[in-house]
């Protein structure tokens, strides 16, 4: 009998088993026992076969059945749709963190030059996918508005379109606003917690420049117009509620907890940060279950925290969303590329700055030439997370993904034991956390992960229990 | 596996991290599972740590008794499965993948 499941201890006193294809169930420790002893009951049988998680080996639909589910959970890249592009690394500000990926405002030769220009209209022109997102970085992309407009343009080809432009907001002229009055352009923001830490990580004495032109956008076009990520320094975080308060007080309901994530000499001399730490996870739980009870209290609206919701979607419904930082394979270069601002291309955002750092160069060649080569085999090569020994072993397999370029980042090199890479633990951290919730009994809780999952609240059963 | 008597010992009750330890049975036929869930365990359960010594194992951590009882179970019960269905799920995603 094929038995696709794989079990974890839970903090809370149960064993979490789960099925390859994603579906799970708990226990206590009786059904364990039996299970190790051979002397599961008829009801057990029974529960784990009208489950498919038991499957006679002789069963080839139950086999195909177990294979088709599994499929969905496996990320098929879908031709080239989505690029970064970076028009110019010049930026208005200078925040503390951000030291290589940033040009100062009057320097030259940091923006696209007219044969860059031309490529990417050209690498616009080649892609064949109805629909198109383009994310707009930097430095600072609205210095630009020449290009970013040259750019829209040319994506009036497509069926389905749409434009982030990712915005420090210091700066806002006609030209910025012109840009962002178009119904397919979005703006992320950046929002450190509260508005003093925002004031001391980035925009010091302009910070109610910054303030005034966040609520005009969102006076103007609504808050699903807008995105604001906050960054955290764990060793030094902001107070929950005011966090939370400053979001809810521009009616920001989303809030994308991240720490700081140091790149290149900023990492070396911040070491400790290649290990996340206990403060940080405490801070996020925390965070976490301030979000539940104020969810609970007032109805009205719903915060979450993004990242959370995401690996809970990727447990509940794994064909609702398409985040490339969380897939399993991860294909690297397939279906978004990054273009620098010199006109060179990168498989992610981080790989850039992991570049533009000088700690290893992860370039895929050119705009222009075929980036499939050497390096973007070598990456594709080890994008999956099914065959490494501690993964196969992992109840959140099937929920996880992989990160190539953060082991790079944090290591320089990708063959750590799994297990002791960052981007595990703090993967293994939060589905341990979202199981603990999806079995918490507190009404406060299934509300909201119900609301996380976009369902309308109503109390429904997230997990089965076994005993 | 035989069912497992519970033998647990505070011994370091006045330190600020109590370790507490706990030694299990293990069956003949599990062993080899045993051997291999006891090197994986501190990787998912960092914290706590398992010797197998032939015919018991020895579970130590920063855990409670009861708590380490279940990680045990838990793990081997893990292994076994990884063990006992790795070349079915290899085949299936194989022919998933091709």
């Amino acid at each position: 009998v094929f038995t696709p499941l794989r079990t974890r201890a839970l903090e809370n006193g149960s064993v979490l088993h789960v099925n390859d294809d994603g579906r799970f169930f708990a226990s206590d420790k009786a059904f364990v026992k039996r299970s190790l002893a051979a002397r599961l009951g008829v009801n057990d049988k029974a529960f784990l076969d009208t489950r498919n998680h038991r499957i006679s080996e002789e069963d080839r639909f139950g086999l195909a059945s177990f294979q088709y589910r599994q499929a969905h959970r496996l990320t098929k890249a879908e031709p080239l749709d989505y690029l970064i592009l970076v028009p110019t690394l010049r930026c208005n500000l200078s925040c503390s963190y951000c030291q290589v990926s940033r040009a100062a405002l009057n320097a030259t030769g940091y923006d696209w030059n007219d044969e860059t220009i031309r490529e990417v209209m050209a690498l616009i022109d080649r892609i064949s996918s109805p629909r198109i997102q383009i994310e707009f970085q930097g430095g600072e992309p609205t210095l630009r508005p020449d290009l970013l407009t040259e750019v829209i343009e040319r994506c009036l080809r497509f069926e389905e379109r749409r434009f982030i432009i990712c915005s420090n907001l210091h700066a806002l002229g006609p030209a910025q606003w012109q840009l962002f009055d178009r119904a397919d352009v979005f703006i992320s923001t950046s929002l450190d917690g509260d508005l003093l830490t925002h004031a001391k990580q980035r925009t010091g004495a302009d910070t109610g420049k910054f303030e005034a032109n966040l609520r005009a956008v969102i006076e103007r076009y609504g808050v699903s117009k807008v995105s604001a990520l906050p960054t955290i320094d764990p060793d030094d975080p902001p107070d929950i509620v005011r966090v939370i308060d400053t979001f809810a007080s521009f009616g920001l309901t989303s809030i994308f907890l991240r720490s700081i994530n140091y790149q290149g000499f900023a990492r070396k001399r911040h070491a400790e940060s290649r290990v996340l730490s206990q403060n940080w996870a405490g801070y996020y739980r925390a965070f976490v279950r301030e979000l539940i009870a104020r969810n609970w209290r007032d109805r009205a609206q719903v915060l979450e925290e993004t990242y959370l919701s995401v690996c809970l979607r990727r447990i509940f419904r794994p064909d609702s969303q398409r985040h490339v930082d969380l897939r399993n394979p991860n294909p690297l270069g397939a279906d978004y590329l990054v273009v620098d601002h010199d006109g060179r291309l990168y498989p992610t955002d981080e790989a850039r700055m992991l570049s533009r750092s000088g700690v290893i160069d992860l370039s895929l060649g050119q705009i222009g030439e075929d980036y499939r080569g050497d390096t973007w085999e070598s990456l594709n090569r080890h994008s999956t997370n099914q065959f490494d020994p501690a993964c196969s072993r992992c109840a959140f397999q099937p929920y996880c993904g992989r990160d190539l370029v953060d082991d790079l980042a944090r290591y320089g090199r990708i063959d750590v034991p799994r297990t002791e890479t960052a981007f595990c633990q703090r993967h293994m951290a939060l589905f341990e956390f979202l199981f603990e919730l999806i079995y918490d009994e507190d009404p406060a809780v299934q509300y909201s992960l119900a609301r996380w999952l976009r369902l309308d609240g109503q109390s429904v059963a997230l997990g089965e229990y076994v005993q | 596996l035989e069912l497992p008597k519970n033998n647990a010992t505070n011994r370091d009750a006045e330190e600020e991290v109590n370790l507490c330890s706990v030694r299990l049975p293990v069956a003949q036929s599990d062993l080899g599972f045993a051997i291999k869930a006891a090197e994986w365990m501190g990787c998912f359960y960092p914290g706590s740590a398992a010797t197998v010594l032939n015919d018991h194992v020895e579970l130590t951590g920063d855990a409670g008794a009861d708590r380490l009882e279940l990680i045990w179970c838990a793990a081997l019960l893990n292994e076994r499965l990884h063990a006992q269905n790795e070349i079915l799920r290899r085949g299936l995603l194989a022919g998933l993948t091709q």
